[in-house]
């Protein structure tokens, strides 16, 4: 649906890495390093939004993040592993605690399966819970898996600077004939164009649902992305998720053979 | 002096046996239909009754005060088993059973080549013992097939959908009250048809020791149904437990409030038994008013003979009010009889509304309840005494003009006209 989130979702739960399709012409892979987001002074739209739907994509991709869910009786903290290959694939595995280790999310396409080692059972998840809980946090299964792209679900203008936090203010408002959760974003990057800062999602009746907010810009594998993601959802209190990503391997060996479901249950 | 005027009367009925017939058909259709009618209703509205306040509703809930409109897994009721001994000790109280809710996914948990796919469900768990009795959620399941101890009663729609059936094995996939997640396996006990919707259509029910656990509750519940005496005095019973000081945060509510379009359906009901008892009131005043009329001025000359000879006018007016009488109770008897006839033979075989309305379905839904489309009339002997005593009054009333106006005969002009 929007896609900074879910790509971002994916990137912290995951370090998702999309595939470059083709590649992204304006800048080295591997490095984010001063694509010009500037063109003759003014900031070039375009180009930021190109940079940010590109920004998590590589080929494929292995790491390591933690999951903070916060909940206003309990907190609850897991390690995830993740794999993706290309767009369309991922396999998400619960590390820690020891409960939940070895639950599994596996995405391909528009599909979702969770393994559930505590009953060694996989199930699909159906098109009519995409937008529950992903493992009881505020994420929704939809975050994980819907395929949607700024520019094509999108009309995007620049509105000028933000205050706080500091950074362009970008508003991202959904076409027509979208069909989603959200009216419009407000998103704010970072001066120089090349990070996200704080996303605001509105609903579709135009009420603030939910603040996402980027922190600690960190170097994974030459990259320059923001560590950690948190979720805060609007009239919850007590609760937030935060992501935490800890190691992020960029391009490395994930055969086409992990995203199934065989895999799915194996014993890790 | 009776028994004559009486034969007179009586004979005077046979004189034009058409209009006497007439007559006491119309009055009898329409004691046949009141009585008829309100038979079906009664039957209607006293298995919705049950329905209602028996395993959905009870007669009166509690819930956390924000339940009933969020239903977030964690609105409970605290406490649970002191506030159940609480409610215990109000003397018109008759049992008291919580219940736990919580969505959930479930699917089949048989192993198969392909995952099954998930479904959305509704962990329910409940006082097996209490909802295995007569109206409860479970009533009709043998001992063998209740749930508890790791088995679970699977709604009969969402099995269906799920494509599971007794005996196999179901994943269910939730959320615990903080939200975290929870899953297990549990066998499938019995498949249950129940009045209640949500249950039959989503329902995993479970033992409330499985749900407790399942759900990470302890000594806590979503709902607690109270059964009291009579449903009719639920209100009473409803604003006694909200005054009780373990309950001053809770909502707690007669069934009455936590459905008031049955309210509204009573109501009905009320001016329906009294519309249908105008109908007959009018049928039988419009045609014992007429035969009255008619064989009054038919025999004009003959009240005009019997006051000559002396006969006092308040047996004449006697004698036609007596005859309207006869006519009327003629009439309410042949109704009544055909009536409670017909009302007593479908309250044993039960009469199928599917029929009337050409639909295969065994039931229809109606504010989260499916109603049978089976009525079983009920048999009320005071709506036939509400007919008859309705019959006779408008008979004395109807025939009272026809008779004053015989009685107020000059003999002398009478026997001239």
């Amino acid at each position: 649906m929007d896609f900074i989130l879910r790509r971002t979702v994916l990137v912290c739960l995951s370090a998702v890495v999309w595939t470059l399709p083709s590649t992204t012409p304006s800048f080295p892979q591997g490095s984010n390093a001063e694509p010009g987001f500037f063109t003759s002074g003014k900031l070039d739209l375009d180009k930021v939004v190109a940079h940010f739907e590109d920004l998590y994509r590589s080929k494929s991709s292995i790491s390591t993040a933690t999951l903070i869910i916060t909940k206003p009786r309990r907190t609850k903290t897991m390690t995830l592993t993740s794999w993706t290959r290309g767009r369309d694939k991922a396999l998400i595995v619960v590390q820690s605690p020891a409960r939940e280790k070895g639950t599994a999310t596996l995405k391909v396409d528009q599909n979702l399966w969770n393994y559930l080692p505590r009953i060694n059972r996989t199930v699909r998840i159906p098109p009519s819970m995409m937008l529950g809980s992903w493992m009881g946090s505020d994420f929704t299964n939809d975050d994980l898996v819907r395929e949607s792209s700024f520019t094509e679900d999108y009309f995007y203008e620049l509105v000028g600077t933000s205050e706080d936090p500091e950074g362009w203010l970008i508003r991202f408002t959904a076409k027509p004939d979208m069909v989603g959760l959200w009216n419009r974003f407000d998103w704010v990057v970072s001066k120089d164009g090349s990070i996200p800062v704080q996303a605001k999602y509105y609903d579709r009746k135009d009420r603030l649902a939910r603040t996402i907010t980027w922190e600690d810009v960190r170097l994974f594998d030459g990259r320059k992305i923001p560590a950690k993601m948190t979720l805060l959802p609007e009239g919850e209190e007590g609760q937030q998720t935060v992501m935490i990503y800890e190691e992020i391997d960029f391009d490395g060996d994930v055969p086409a053979s992990t995203f199934s479901l065989s895999t799915l249950e194996q014993e890790r | 002096m009776f028994p004559t005027t009486f034969s007179i009367a009586w004979r005077n009925l046979g004189r034009n046996k058409r209009r006497t017939l007439l007559g006491a058909l119309a009055i009898a259709v329409g004691q046949f239909t009141l009585v008829f009618v309100n038979g079906i209703m009664s039957g209607t509205f006293s298995t919705m009754m049950e329905t209602v306040t028996g395993p959905l509703l009870g007669h009166v809930q509690i819930h956390h005060k924000d339940w009933r409109r969020e239903r977030a897994p964690d609105l409970y009721i605290d406490r649970l088993s002191e506030v159940k001994k609480t409610l215990m000790s109000i003397p018109e109280v008759t049992s008291v059973s919580s219940r736990m809710y919580a969505s959930a996914l479930v699917a089949s948990g048989e192993k198969k080549e392909e995952p099954a796919d998930a479904e959305p469900g509704m962990v329910v768990g409940l006082d097996v013992g209490n909802e295995s009795q007569q109206g409860g959620v479970l009533e009709g399941l043998t001992s063998a097939n209740l749930p508890g101890q790791g088995r679970v009663a699977v709604g009969r729609v969402l099995a269906t959908r799920l494509g599971v059936k007794e005996g196999d094995l179901l994943a269910v996939i939730g959320q615990d009250v903080d939200g975290f997640p929870a899953t297990d396996l549990y066998e499938i006990s019995a498949l249950v048809d129940t009045s209640v919707d949500v249950i039959k259509t989503l329902g995993i029910v479970m033992s409330e020791r499985d749900a407790n656990t399942f759900l990470a509750l302890s000594d806590q519940a979503h709902e607690i149904v109270v059964q009291g005496e009579d449903y009719r005095n639920a209100e009473a019973l409803a604003a006694r437990m909200s005054s009780l000081p373990s309950l001053a945060d809770a909502e707690v509510i007669p069934w009455m409030e936590a459905m008031p379009i049955l309210v509204r359906m009573l109501d009905m009901k009320k001016w329906m038994d009294f519309i249908f008892l105008a109908i007959v009131f009018v049928a039988a005043a419009a045609g014992i008013a007429n035969t009255a009329m008619m064989s009054t001025f038919e025999r004009i000359r003959e009240f005009g003979m019997l006051l000559a000879m002396g006969v006092r006018p308040f047996r004449v007016v006697f004698m036609v009010i007596l005859e309207s009488v006869l006519l009327g109770l003629i009439g309410v008897a042949v109704g009544s009889i055909a009536g409670s006839f017909l009302v007593l033979h479908f309250s044993e075989t039960g009469l199928n509304y599917a029929a009337f309305a050409s639909v295969e379905a065994q039931d229809v839904s109606f504010a989260g309840m499916s109603f049978s489309y089976f009525i079983y009339p009920v048999f009320e002997l005071r709506y036939v005494l509400f007919g008859v005593l309705a019959v006779v009054l408008t008979s004395i009333a109807a025939a009272a003009w026809p008779a004053a106006l015989a009685a107020r005969l000059e003999p002398v002009k009478a026997l001239r006209s």
